[in-house]
């Protein structure tokens, strides 16, 4: 395998940069849902929650929202613990839009080996969301 | 106490957990399960949940930086991140088969070890030995170069032992989806000493391979229906802005004071984790 040539390292740079700029932006966006969902939550009183959502906080078997559709319905509906939700998957989902970039920068490169190495992790991070659901 | 106060206390202890982990280099997990399980009584399985959804925080946050700075090799993280996503997600579908007193004791054994632990990172590799020849390392060209800003030179270094750095990376993704933490404590020392990376290039690969890796685990609990938004919000929200405020206004280098007091601390929740397992 050759050196990369200087056209190569000022490429690979910009794409890092990007990378750099994209996980901001996914914290920014995920922090203000949250933050939104937050406030939703305990101003008005559809989704304040009293003693009994503390009391489930303190069992095994409690469940949540756990189903794209479900948190995309409540956050559309403006639920609180719907847009927290959201705010929350975004936030998981931004290193994984960093991992895509990544399969992106090594295809640019043309580098076999790091393409097979990051398309293996963005493939165990897609089964990560389908094996808490087969248990 | 009320939902407020609830949502308030969680919010300290992860502002806590930011503030302690971008001055230690340790990921907030070690802090948040504890604080959630030990001082609020959250059930164990949901503070894990909600702690991953925190490590994802903490390294995206911090990440940025660091991948601006050059610091953090991307290739390295990408390689060894095959070993700790797959480790994570083998830990996080491990967390629901035990009960909170087995991971209780697990979680306290991990306590005693990143007490340890925070002494050996204090150890710098030795720099005046050769880095010994690793073809493998080569293939994968992990060799690379930062700016040091403190003393305005080029550092150009060579990676070795890459089965060591793969192997202790499954083991840190294995402990990071079980218990909820970023598993920095597992690599660091791993990657400085036994990979003969600089320190610095260590501890921002690590932060950066540990929201993938978080973030395998957090996709297991959130399938599971284990990450509940009245602890992720203010867990999430604690987190980031700690470890901002952490790593802007205070500097990392007058640290060995609070390293001293985070180390007793950390062996207290120790005893009262195995304590509460052995029950």
């Amino acid at each position: 395998m050759s050196s990369p040539t200087p056209d190569q390292a000022t490429n690979t740079h910009r794409i890092e940069l990007l990378i750099g700029n994209l996980l901001r932006l996914g914290v920014i966006v995920s922090l203000t849902l949250v933050t939104l969902g937050t406030l939703v939550t305990f101003i008005g009183d559809r989704d304040r929650p009293d003693a009994a959502s503390l009391d489930v906080l303190h069992l095994t078997q409690t469940r949540f929202p756990h189903t794209l559709t479900s948190v995309l319905r409540e956050a559309a509906a403006f639920h609180g613990p719907g847009l927290v939700m959201l705010g929350i998957l975004v936030l998981v989902a931004t290193p994984v839009a960093r991992v895509v970039a990544a399969v992106a920068l090594f295809t640019a490169e043309r580098d076999r080996i790091y393409i097979a190495l990051t398309t293996v992790v963005l493939i165990m991070l897609v089964v990560s969301f389908f094996l808490g659901r087969v248990e | 106490m009320s939902p407020v106060e609830f949502t308030a206390s969680v919010f300290g202890i992860a502002l806590t957990a930011g503030l302690i982990g971008s001055l230690l280099g340790v990921g907030g997990g070690i802090v948040v399960v504890p604080g959630l399980a030990l001082l609020l009584g959250v059930d164990v399985h949901l503070a894990i949940g909600a702690s991953l959804v925190g490590v994802v925080a903490t390294s995206t946050g911090a990440a940025a930086a660091y991948v601006r700075d050059g610091l953090a090799n991307l290739r390295l993280a990408m390689l060894l991140e095959v070993a700790t996503v797959a480790g994570a997600l083998a830990g996080a579908v491990l967390a629901n088969r035990f009960d909170q007193h087995v991971l209780f004791m697990i979680f306290g054994g991990l306590l005693v070890y990143a007490s340890a632990a925070m002494f050996i990172t204090q150890i710098r590799a030795k720099t005046d030995k050769p880095v010994p020849h690793d073809a493998l390392a080569d293939r994968l060209r992990l060799s690379g170069m930062y700016h040091d800003k403190a003393t305005g030179k080029d550092v150009h270094y060579r990676a070795t032992r890459t089965w060591l750095g793969l192997s202790v990376s499954l083991v840190a993704g294995l402990i990071s989806g079980l218990l909820g933490v970023g598993g920095g404590i597992l690599k660091v020392p791993t990657m400085h000493l036994g990979m003969r990376l600089p320190i610095k290039v260590s501890t921002a690969t690590s932060n950066l391979m540990m929201g993938v890796t978080a973030a395998a685990g957090a996709g297991v609990f959130f399938a599971r229906g284990q990450v509940a938004p009245l602890i992720a919000a203010p867990v999430a929200a604690g987190v980031l802005i700690g470890a901002t405020a952490g790593s802007r206004f205070l500097p990392r280098i007058h640290s060995a004071w609070i390293r001293g007091a985070f180390t007793v601390l950390m062996v207290y929740v120790a005893f009262e984790m195995l304590r509460k397992g052995i029950k």
